[in-house]
């Protein structure tokens, strides 16, 4: 008896090991797997160029992955829209859902229904209880640019700065700010004197360039001395706010700005002469589709997805920006 | 007689130390109509405002039954029976006719739903009250659907609708037609009959003659005179009012005759529009006055608008001094060389919250500012000019806001305004409308001496005093058709109302 | 029993001044007096406000609200008023930017057809209040609707860089230590307030707003002198945001947003009425001033920025309501009997 105990206990042991591995081998018992997918993709907008770039990004990826199908909807930044779309979806049979939708008080409704019916959601930039995430890493992204000023204040200015120009949006919330203060602990953390509490200036941009001019107009006054200034802003409007106002005061050899975005009218800043604008952390909407329909598959087919997914920020300068966005500059990378 | 119904004695009233009354008194029993007189500023207003307790009055009494009273609001002399009719109308245009008579107090619904309006309650109270009156009007009409004249009447019948014991009248019958002013007085001395005592404000001394029992007359701010209307005479009391002799206009209307008449400077012919007049045709001289009588609402006011091309003609032309000339707006009868005096001067005739001068003005770029550019030597001279010339009569000088001018004192600087700009016709709406009688004095006289100039005028008044006073030549009208035409010295009221109530002349 | 607070008729060189200070001598008093006490308080808080440095920035950041409202006093006084400011000051910059970038067309020319589209923007509200008489209030929302809209089509909702030295000099560049923007300013300024005190077109303005059917019956072209009027104040508003574009040398879709905003605070804190018929640039002037200094001294004071919008909003009443209640005692007391 002794034998077969031993016999047994292996036994036991190898289906103890082979039981929780059962499922992952044999893939075709997943009730959601499939040969091809429909997979519905509701916008936040169709207005604006961010957006529109997401949705073009996600029917490449499509393309691309060969077996899925989009169906299209648009959420109009509206959570009732949102909520008649998902029923929408749901009739129409789709596998799983890529939502953009900006009302947070709707996220339980929408989701209890896709729970209810066993389709897998992927929220974007919103998060929504129960569905995977994907969007910006705010905070991380802010850091990236904030280490690039403070490596370039390291290299030509002696790793020291008079002045900090804090451009922030403070009525807008808690994404604006996290990516606020990533940049200007990024900054501070690798700047080899950090700047003082008293010459740390936060300033209302107000989301517009104007604001933005106006506010850094009014304090560059205040800071006649300070010969070295650098300023952290929330998007390329403010930014090019803040260069602007330099420039007509006649400070803008004073003056060294990164931000947040790097759309085609912050690169064209970035790429200029004698430019002021160090670089800004890239967001590529147009390449969400391409980490977001993969992981729609993993889930699909039950393979363990992160509940959280962050989108590869890249800080874009004059030194990358040609690597990424060459055909849009022809005549700066020809050189 | 037991104690009056109202005593005020002794009253004084200054502001910003300008004594406005001077121990003024004033006495009213019951059933009985006292005419307050007195030009524009006599301080009428302010002692009646002062009854009503809007001023407070510096020293003196206001006695009610014997009874020292204070009332500090409108509201405690309102509980008191007081009852003011302003010649402004106050009134919710958008409201009915029931719910402005009962505004504020609206009848409810019994029980349960004792929240709810009853509307038939409503319109049954308004009717009672519209019956006093003997007026025919749904009491369901929004208010903005009647004309001024009914507007007025609804007035009058929401003061009376209250229990009331005193009314006062402030020219209760600017708006209203003979026959209209003379079923009021039959109300005034129903009201009478029933004991209460009325204060009647008017610049028409007719009426005062016909309604008062008893008269008194401020000048100034100082009592001249109480009198039993029977002791008076109308010359008397003008005197008393104005502070001199007014000359009688019979004398200058025996000079009529000798009067030169220039060429025909407007010349109507056939103007029609569909709803107000038709086939008119008449003609005005230079030197000449011509009075268009009409009972209101005969479309003589339309006329003269559509003249001046406020309101546009079907069909039909005029001509100025013999030329024909297309008027589409007032711009082009303007260049006509046309002017108009409008009925409703703090309305249409003048820009209240400008000065004298610019009102002057408004309308003579052309000999003032040839480049655009205004001349401002030339502007003040000619201001100074008219002010002289017409006798205009303010405190401040040229840049007091017209606001603050009597309404004899703004008619002036219309008229003012269309002599700068020299026009050759002269159209006049009811010209002396709310003018005391001293200005209304000065107002003849002045259309009188441009008549002499030779200018063209043309006067459309429903005031029978004043037609005949001021026209050389008078045509009536009646439901939009000229009916009759008088020399000024066949002229007699019975003529002039007999035709322009639709009868043969 | 007239009013007695009036005084004597006047004498001298310059009589039209001298009555325009007596006329509005009060409102412009208290404006000015206010704004004196406010530079006060902010040369004690902030140390950098008094230098040439910040006179010359406020100089330049002056003109864009200053010359909007140059226009919004002239239909304020009308009794009408142009909610589409922001938006057609929006779209000049937009129009010229893509005339410039994509049809080639030279820069001074592009900036011309800007300026002449918001120009036509003007005439059309002009049009549809004086002659299709829609309440100005509600055709200049749609207008601001519409325009803004029509700049995000145009532009793709993109910004454009404006990078041309000549263009920048308008927003940027200065003439013997003057903000270009700022003399620019000042000679409309000049031109606008002749025009409006010297001038039949300017009194007629007053007239309109005073009373629309006396001044029409006194045979004042009422149509046109509104549609001149809601002309220029789109031409000027086309003209603010050519200097916007200019100084941030660059042209966005969303330029000028809530401008409206600013500039009828900036002119009713002027002393021009909502209702029509009173107001003068010199208080339009002076509010223009006292709205920038305060947002200038509030930045360099260090307040948070949403306690700068609570004190402008504050001064706007004090100030107006200040006014009202000076009036409101001079009529009580002053008044006819």
């Amino acid at each position: 008896m002794k034998f077969s105990r031993k016999l047994s206990l292996v036994f036991a042991l190898v289906v103890m090991l082979l039981v929780p591995l059962f499922p992952m081998v044999k893939a075709q018992d997943c009730p959601t797997a499939q040969d091809e997918y429909v997979i519905g993709f509701a916008n936040l907008t169709e207005d604006i160029v961010f957006t529109q770039l997401v949705r073009e990004g996600i029917l490449a990826a499509a393309e691309e992955a060969g077996n899925v199908e989009i169906v299209l909807a648009d959420n109009r930044l509206d959570g009732a829209t949102a909520l008649a779309n998902s029923d929408n979806f749901i009739a129409q049979g789709v596998d799983g859902v890529i939502h953009f939708q900006t009302d947070e008080a709707f996220g339980n409704v929408i989701m209890s229904r896709f729970r209810r019916e066993g389709i897998p959601v992927i929220a974007i930039d919103i998060p929504m209880p129960g569905a995977t995430f994907f969007g910006a890493d705010n905070y991380n992204a802010g850091r990236l640019a904030g280490e690039a000023l403070g490596e370039w204040v390291n290299e030509n200015w002696d790793g020291e700065a008079n002045a900090m120009l804090v451009l922030e949006l403070p009525q807008s919330g808690p994404i604006p700010a996290a990516r606020m203060q990533g940049m200007e602990e990024g900054f501070q953390e690798t700047v080899e004197t950090p700047v003082a509490d008293d010459m740390i200036f936060r300033l209302d941009s107000k989301n517009t360039q104007e604001e933005s001019f106006q506010v850094v107009s009014d304090t560059l006054p205040t800071i006649p001395d300070a010969e070295k200034i650098v300023a952290i802003t929330i998007n390329d409007g403010t930014a090019l706010g803040v260069i602007a106002a330099a420039e007509a005061a006649g400070r803008a050899e004073q003056i060294m700005v990164v931000g947040q975005g790097a759309d085609p009218s912050g690169q064209e800043a970035i790429v200029a002469e004698n430019s002021r604008y160090l670089g800004a952390t890239g967001y590529f909407p147009e390449l969400y589709g391409f980490q977001i329909i993969p992981a729609m598959i993993d889930l699909l087919e039950c393979r363990a997805v992160a509940p959280a997914i962050y989108v590869n920020h890249v800080f874009i300068n004059q030194e990358n920006v040609c690597e990424l966005y060459a055909e849009a500059w022809p005549d700066f990378c020809a050189e | 007689m037991s104690a009056p119904l109202l005593e005020m004695r002794h009253i004084d009233k200054s502001f910003y130390g300008v004594k406005v009354l001077d121990d003024v008194s004033i006495d009213l029993f019951a059933g009985e109509t006292v005419a307050l007189l007195g030009e524009n500023g006599a301080g009428k207003s302010t002692l009646i405002k002062i009854l009503n307790g809007d001023y407070t009055r510096d020293s003196g009494d206001v006695m009610l039954d014997g009874q020292p009273v204070h009332f500090a609001e409108p509201r405690d002399a309102e509980a008191a029976g007081i009852r003011m009719i302003y010649q402004e109308l106050h009134y919710a245009p958008e409201l009915s006719v029931a719910e402005n008579l009962l505004l504020g107090r609206l009848p409810h619904r019994q029980g349960a739903f004792g929240w709810m309006v009853d509307w038939n309650a409503t319109r049954e109270k308004a009717r009672e009250a519209l019956k006093l009156l003997n007026v025919d009007i749904d009491p369901m009409t929004k208010m903005r659907d009647l004309s001024v004249v009914e507007r007025e009447i609804i007035e009058i019948v929401k003061a009376l609708s209250r229990k009331a014991r005193i009314i006062v009248m402030d020219e209760p019958t600017a708006a209203l037609t003979p026959p209209e002013v003379q079923r009021l007085f039959g109300i005034i001395r129903d009201l009478c009959k029933q004991g209460i005592g009325i204060i009647y404000i008017s610049h028409r001394l007719d009426e005062v003659f016909q309604i008062a029992h008893r008269v008194t007359v401020l000048r100034d701010g100082k009592h001249v005179g109480t009198h039993p209307i029977a002791e008076v005479t109308h010359k008397a009391l003008v005197k008393m009012m104005v502070g001199r002799d007014i000359e009688e206009r019979a004398e200058v209307r025996k000079n009529a005759a000798a009067i030169q008449l220039g060429e025909v400077v407007l010349d109507v012919e056939k103007l029609s529009k569909q709803g107000a007049f038709e086939d008119i045709s008449l003609q005005v001289r230079a030197g000449e006055i011509v009075g268009l009588f009409g009972l209101l609402g005969a479309g003589h006011n339309i006329l003269t608008q559509t003249i001046f091309g406020v309101e546009k003609a079907d069909s039909g032309q005029v001509r100025i001094g013999g030329q024909v000339v297309q008027i589409a707006s007032p711009q082009d009868a303007k260049r006509a060389g046309i002017g108009f005096v409008p009925l409703d001067r703090k309305v249409n005739g003048l820009v209240m919250g400008m000065s004298v001068r610019k009102n002057i003005t408004l309308s003579n770029w052309r000999t003032l500012a040839p480049l655009g550019i205004f001349s401002q030597g030339k502007e003040m001279q000619n201001t100074h000019h008219w002010v002289d010339q017409l006798g205009i009569r303010m405190a401040g000088g040229v840049e007091t806001h017209t606001r603050y001018l009597s309404g004899g004192n703004q008619q002036k600087v219309v008229l003012a305004r269309w002599l700068e700009a020299n026009v050759r016709v002269l159209l006049l709406n009811e010209p002396t409308w709310g003018v005391d009688v001293g200005a209304r004095s000065d107002i003849y006289d002045q259309l009188e001496a441009l008549a002499a100039k030779g200018l063209a005028i043309l006067m459309v008044s429903s005031d029978i005093e004043e037609v005949l006073t001021v026209s050389h030549r008078i045509l009536t009208i009646y439901k939009g058709r000229l009916t009759g035409e008088f020399m000024q010295g066949d002229a007699t009221q019975e003529k002039l109302l007999h035709t322009a109530a639709g009868g043969v002349s | 029993m007239q009013n007695t607070a009036t005084a004597a008729p006047s004498r001298g060189m310059m009589p039209q001044l001298g009555r325009w200070l007596r006329g509005e001598r009060l409102t412009t008093l208290n404006l000015f007096v206010t704004f004196v006490i406010i530079c006060i308080i902010f040369a004690s808080q902030a140390q950098f406000f008094l230098t040439l440095e910040n006179f010359v920035n406020i100089g330049r950041t002056l003109g864009v609200v200053g010359i909007v409202s140059i226009g919004m006093t002239l239909v304020l006084i009308t009794g009408g008023v142009d909610i589409s400011v922001g938006s057609v000051a929006a779209l000049s910059s937009v129009v010229a930017s893509i005339l410039w970038l994509q049809a080639d067309v030279p820069l001074f020319l592009a900036t011309v057809i800007g300026l002449l589209a918001c120009t036509f923007v003007g005439f059309l509200n002009g049009y549809l209040i004086a002659v299709v008489r829609i309440n100005p209030l509600i055709t200049t929302l749609a207008s601001f609707s519409i325009v803004r809209g029509l700049a995000f089509v145009l532009s793709n909702g993109q910004t454009n860089q404006l990078n041309d030295e000549a263009f920048k000099f308008l927003g940027r560049g200065e003439i013997a230590g003057f903000p270009v923007s700022l003399l620019l300013m000042i000679a409309l300024y000049i031109l606008f307030f002749f025009i409006m005190h010297f001038t039949q077109f300017g009194r007629n303005l007053y007239a309109i707003g005073g009373s629309p059917d006396a001044s029409r019956l006194a045979g004042i072209a009422v149509r046109r002198h509104l549609l001149i009027v809601y002309t220029l104040s789109g031409f000027l508003a086309g003209l603010a945001g050519i200097i916007i574009a200019s100084q941030l040398a660059s042209s966005a879709p969303r330029a000028a947003t809530g401008l409206e905003f600013t500039v009828i605070a900036a002119v009713v804190l002027g002393g021009t009425s909502l209702s029509g018929g009173k107001g003068s640039l010199i208080g339009t002037l002076v509010g223009v001033f006292i709205l920038r200094v305060l947002d200038n001294g509030l930045v360099q004071t260090r307040v948070s920025s949403f306690y700068q919008d609570v004190v402008s909003g504050a001064v706007l009443l004090l100030a107006v309501g200040f006014d009202q209640l000076r009036l409101r005692l001079t009529s009580t007391f002053g008044g006819k009997s």
